[in-house]
Order: C-alpha cells, then sequence, then structure tokens
C-alpha cells in the first residue's frame, strides 16, 4: 500500500519540487496556486488537456511544464472617445474596461417618451455602441412639459426622428437604431433578440406586460419603471435570476381601474429622476459594476421626498417565469395607445 | 519593475515586425535580466498571432514551451509580452486585461494608429493597469 504522504521528486517548469505522492496535476496546481484553465500544460512533453488533468497522477521524475496563455485585443476607444468619456475612466469600478463594455453593448429603449428621454440621453451620452428606439407616435404639445428629446420646434414630426437628431448630436459615436411603429405580439421578440438589455419606457400595462413576457423568454435584462402623478417605481429584471414583473403585478388591472398620465398627471421631473436612475441601472448591468435593483422595486414618492426599496423574491408560482407556467407564448394584448 | 530599457536597434525591429504584420496584431515575447528595477531587452521571440486578426491576438502555446525553455537556458527573464494595436491607441484593451496572467511582466502595446508610433508598457494586475516607463536606448551594457 502506498502512503500518500511519501515524496516524490518532481520537475516544474526545470525547477525541482517535492511533492506528495500520488499527487495528480490538478492536486499539483491548485497546491501552487495556478488556474490551469488559463494554462497549457505538458508532462513530459505531451500536452494534458485540462479535463485530464485530475486523472493524471504524478509519478518521481516527471518533468511538468506549464504555460500561461498569452492574448488579447485591440482598444476599441479612440483618442477622442477616450477624451470623452475620461471622466468614466477614471472611475476605479468602471476604468477602461467597463468603459468598453458599454462601448460594446446595445439597448433598446421602448417609448421615446417621458422615460425614454432622460434613458436614451445619458445612454448615448455614456457611450453605449448602439441605442435602439421604437416608438409610433408624434410629438404632441402636451409631451413638451417632460419629454426632452423634443423640441418646440419637433411638433408633429415622429418622435423616434427627433430623438435621432438630439442623440446623434449629442454623441455621434453610438450608433442609433430607430423604429417608427408599435410593439406588438408579432415584433416584440426579434427586435429585443438583437439587444442586451431592454429598458422599458411605456406608460400603458398592456406594452409593459408584452415586455415582461418578451423578455422572460428570451431571457433578457429588463430594466422596468413607471411614473404617476408624483411618484415612480423602478425595477430590474433578470429573468431566470430574479423576479418578473409578474411575480409582483400578476396580471394588467382592469381597464381604467388605474389612471394613465393623460387622465391623472405627472411632474414632469418625475420622469427625469425615474429615467436617469433606468439609466444608472442599465449602465451597471452592462458593466457589471455594483449593486443591482434586481429582486428590489425601488419607489419614489417626491411629495414625501422618500425612497423606499421593497424586497421582492421570485414567485414559484408566477404565470409566466413560474415553476410550472401557463403562459408559454406572448398574450395578444390590446395595445390601444401610443408607447410614450 | 520602474521600466523596461530596449536597445534602439532591437527596438526598431520589433516596430518593423508590427509594420510587417499590419493589418494584423502582431505579438512576440522579450526576454531579458532585471537590473536596479528596470527590465533590460536582451532578446526578442516573435511569435505568430494563432488569430490572424486585426482586432485580437494569441499566441500559440507550442510556440510559448520552446521560448520559456530557452529563457532558462539562458538565464533570461519574461520581461515583456508585445502586441500591436493596428488602429487603435496604445492602451490595454478589455481583454488584454483579462487575459493578463503574467502579473511581474510588462504587457508592451504598439500603436500604429498614428503616423508616429506609439509603445507603451503596463503592468496588469488583478484586473487594474499601470503604465510603466519604456526607454529606447542606443546601448545599456
Amino acid at each position: 500500500m502506498t502512503d500518500k504522504t511519501d515524496k516524490i521528486e518532481i520537475m516544474v517548469n526545470d525547477e525541482k519540487k517535492m511533492i506528495n505522492q500520488g499527487l495528480n496535476l490538478k492536486e499539483l496546481f491548485t497546491e501552487m496556486d495556478v488556474d490551469p484553465e488559463v494554462a497549457a500544460v505538458r508532462l513530459n512533453g505531451d500536452n494534458i488537456p485540462t479535463e485530464d488533468l485530475s486523472n493524471t497522477v504524478l509519478t518521481a521524475g516527471d518533468k511538468v511544464e506549464f504555460v500561461f496563455f498569452m492574448g488579447g485585443g485591440a482598444f476599441n476607444l479612440s483618442e477622442e472617445e477616450i477624451e470623452r468619456y475620461s471622466r468614466h475612466i477614471i472611475l476605479k469600478e468602471l476604468g477602461g474596461a467597463g468603459q468598453q463594455k458599454i462601448k460594446e453593448s446595445s439597448v433598446l429603449v421602448v417609448g421615446a417618451g417621458g422615460l425614454g428621454s432622460p434613458v436614451s440621453y445619458y445612454l448615448a451620452a455614456a457611450g453605449v455602441g448602439t441605442l435602439g428606439l421604437i416608438d409610433s407616435d408624434v410629438v404632441d404639445r402636451s409631451n413638451l412639459q417632460r419629454q426632452i428629446l423634443h423640441y418646440t420646434s419637433d411638433l408633429e414630426r415622429p418622435k423616434v426622428e427627433s430623438a435621432r437628431e438630439k442623440l446623434t448630436e449629442i454623441n455621434p459615436n453610438v450608433e442609433i437604431k430607430t423604429y417608427n411603429r408599435l410593439l406588438d405580439r408579432e415584433n416584440v421578440r426579434e427586435l429585443i433578440a438583437d439587444y442586451d438589455v431592454i429598458v422599458d419606457a411605456v406608460d400603458n400595462f398592456p406594452a409593459r406586460y408584452l415586455i415582461n413576457d418578451a423578455c422572460v423568454f428570451e431571457e433578457k435584462t429588463l430594466i422596468e419603471a413607471g411614473i404617476l402623478r408624483f411618484k415612480g417605481q423602478v425595477m430590474t429584471i433578470k429573468p431566470q435570476e430574479g423576479p418578473c414583473y409578474r411575480c409582483v403585478f400578476r396580471e394588467p388591472p382592469a381597464e381604467d381601474a388605474v389612471p394613465s398620465c393623460q387622465e391623472a398627471g405627472v411632474l414632469g421631473v418625475i420622469a427625469g429622476t425615474i429615467g436617469t436612475l433606468q439609466a444608472t441601472e442599465a449602465l451597471k448591468q452592462i458593466a457589471d459594476i455594483g449593486k443591482s435593483s434586481a429582486g428590489s422595486l425601488l419607489i419614489y414618492d417626491a411629495l414625501d421626498l422618500s425612497f423606499r426599496e421593497m424586497g421582492i423574491n421570485r414567485d414559484p408560482d408566477c404565470p409566466v417565469c413560474g415553476e410550472d407556467p401557463e403562459i408559454t407564448e406572448l398574450i395578444p394584448y390590446e395595445i390601444s395607445c401610443s408607447i410614450h | 519593475m520602474q521600466g523596461i530599457k530596449i536597445k534602439q536597434e532591437d527596438y526598431r525591429a520589433v516596430v518593423d515586425y508590427c509594420k510587417r504584420e499590419f493589418p494584423q496584431e502582431a505579438c512576440g515575447i522579450l526576454g531579458g535580466v532585471i537590473e536596479q528595477d528596470w527590465g533590460l531587452i536582451r532578446k526578442i521571440y516573435y511569435m505568430s498571432n494563432q488569430k490572424a486578426s486585426a482586432e485580437s491576438y494569441f499566441m500559440d502555446p507550442d510556440e510559448q514551451f520552446p521560448v520559456f525553455r530557452d529563457l532558462r537556458e539562458n538565464d533570461l527573464e519574461l520581461i515583456s509580452i508585445f502586441h500591436s494595436h493596428p488602429r487603435t491607441p496604445a492602451r490595454p484593451s478589455r481583454k488584454d486585461i483579462e487575459m493578463a496572467h503574467y502579473p511581474e511582466a510588462v504587457y508592451s502595446i504598439i500603436s500604429l494608429a498614428q503616423k508616429e508610433v506609439v509603445w507603451k508598457g503596463f503592468l496588469i494586475e488583478d484586473q487594474e493597469y499601470r503604465e510603466i516607463v519604456v526607454l529606447s536606448e542606443k546601448n545599456f551594457d
């Protein structure tokens, strides 16, 4: 019987090393604090695949060699971009690597209205590589009190056209893709499939549930928000990891049960407060930094000057993301009003 | 290490190699000795870029093994790992940082994006980088 504590001598990169008899290559690398996943390994001149390390037992006189992989890629920020994003790049948590992640990312903002305005302004300014905007509406005078993407001179123009102009002016490095159409059951999955993060900036429940369900099916991160009067709420939805919108609000409210902004009003700046929170959450998700609002609902009340964070668990009985979902395909909602 | 010193002729040779490989990224290893906290380059190993790409590089491990053996046999150390950025600035990319597995080595990036070639050196550890001095000298022996 072999005593595993007996020592044997091997060579590692031409240096003598005493190891316990019976040690395998994987254990040797653990002992040396070397991650074999990022290295190429040879034993007595033969390449050893990573999956074979744990079943390769070392014997006296073995010659082990390893090299770490050497590779990388081009820095994808130009000098102009380095200067433009210098206040980002200087942030320790973000740095040049985080800014590159932002540049490589794509975000779809559904709605170019109250929430969509600050979201898309800040995401464009932050240097998101591709920014998609979908809205079928034209600019109305009553929009101008909160929808800061649009100016008085834009009245009656399609919102996505007006938005494109402003966003391109802010940051010509961003590819702006616009969709002057209504989001519906037929196009939503195809549209969101091309994007990393989806931002819900709509103001009606049918669209909100359609986007939630589509994001669950496509496993897309969704930054969800809503505003009314002096209040707003934000929630980050990471399907399969945390609760979805239906885990909290199972069904859309009955028609006329909840007033719209048109009926109940909204303080314009609430769209700014909540929209910028959405943009912040989107950037954090892209750069993979900080605490995510997934699993919580952040509620802002401007009159009370209060933020309240409610912890939310995933509902195993959720009809769309639960263990035995009833909803397995998108429901044909009647989206009667435009998304903004 | 506060910086690296490379002889002018070696500097030119590496830059010429990067230009020859343009538009693809060129890569290689610089061996040498460390004296008074300076890495002195003594030997250049030109490596092939397995990716054959203008936007990324990956050295063939089968080429790396003999290089490291040669370094050991000649009492040289790994001083720097170089690669070119054909069209972008001399800064570590996200991929460069993610794949920086030799914290003791200087990661040299040679940018051909401008008319004038820019060579910068970085120490990269724990996903963070710090620029160090790269000196090209006529002779430092």
